[in-house]
């Protein structure tokens, strides 16, 4: 299953923003996916609901990801945080957008996300991320040069 | 303006503190999402506690990051609003009503509170300066 899609996605493609719905409509037969994390984010304080998500399941085919666990997320996640300690220009890869990245990383799969910043650490991660944005935005995110981390105990 | 150290953990929240002092709307607290998620904020030697004097560069927030900020502020300056105090509720507002990823983006009905926020930041002294991200 390929994409896999941040909170912001879901936020977005619900709503209809239409850079979000195309990309939407163009992975829909790739597979679209979210982790737990993300689910856990999306439903936090009764701010989204599960109805939400289920018809994000049926418009777009948008899955829960099932086999990875809380657990295998976290260590993950705490790989991928391990990997900003100490480096320049001094970013940090704080747990709950590391969780988002955990799955993508995880499973060698792309994450599409329109948070500008979070596209900046993924990459540098060396992950397969998606900027879904317009305008000035996408132009900053398609000239992003990475700046590369190691992450511990990867090959 | 108290002229603090700051703690590395609560940079962000405590610089925005000391600039929002007279109160916290929900769209200047949007706004600040918005200097925080697009904006690097450069600091002088010695205002981090335990940076050996060296500058600090903290580069510009992610959404959940910033977020994170503005709930913490939020339940600081507005105790009795409790259901604005999250995270998830300041990262979902910020998608839905200011979802700008780059300075230039922000409308120009928005540009002049949000530079005056930028400004009033940059003031503080223990700022050295607040640059627009790449």
């Amino acid at each position: 299953m390929d994409p896999q899609l941040d909170v912001n996605a879901l936020i977005q493609i619900l709503r209809g923003a239409a850079e979000f719905v195309a990309f939407a409509q163009a992975n829909r037969a790739a597979g679209l996916a979210y982790n737990a994390a993300a689910k856990a984010e999306f439903l936090a304080n009764g701010l989204g609901t599960q109805a939400e998500l289920d018809s994000l399941a049926r418009g777009y085919g948008v899955a829960l990801i099932g086999d990875v666990s809380d657990q295998e997320i976290d260590v993950t996640a705490g790989r991928l945080q391990a990997a900003f300690v100490g480096t320049v220009p001094g970013r940090v890869l704080r747990l709950p957008d590391a969780r988002i990245l955990a799955t993508a990383y995880g499973k060698n799969e792309r994450l599409a996300t329109g948070d500008l910043q979070l596209f900046k650490r993924a990459r540098d991660l060396g992950l397969a991320v998606v900027f879904l944005g317009s305008g000035r935005s996408a132009a900053r995110a398609s000239a992003y040069v990475p700046r590369s981390v190691t992450i511990p105990g990867s090959p | 303006m108290s002229i603090t150290t700051l703690a590395r953990d609560t940079v962000h929240r405590d610089l925005l503190r000391d600039c929002l002092a007279e109160g916290l709307s929900e769209g200047d607290a949007l706004l600040a999402m918005v200097l925080l998620h697009t904006h690097a904020i450069d600091l002088h030697p010695g205002a981090v506690a335990g940076g050996n004097g060296t500058p600090s560069a903290l580069p510009a927030l992610t959404q959940r990051d910033a977020a994170e900020v503005i709930a913490a502020l939020w339940a600081d300056l507005r105790p009795s609003h409790d259901a604005e105090a999250t995270t998830a509720y300041w990262y979902r507002q910020y998608n839905i009503q200011t979802p700008y990823e780059v300075f230039d983006d922000v409308p120009d009905s928005l540009k002049p509170r949000l530079i005056e926020l930028r400004d009033r930041l940059a003031r503080d002294p223990r700022v050295a300066a607040v640059v627009a991200e790449d």
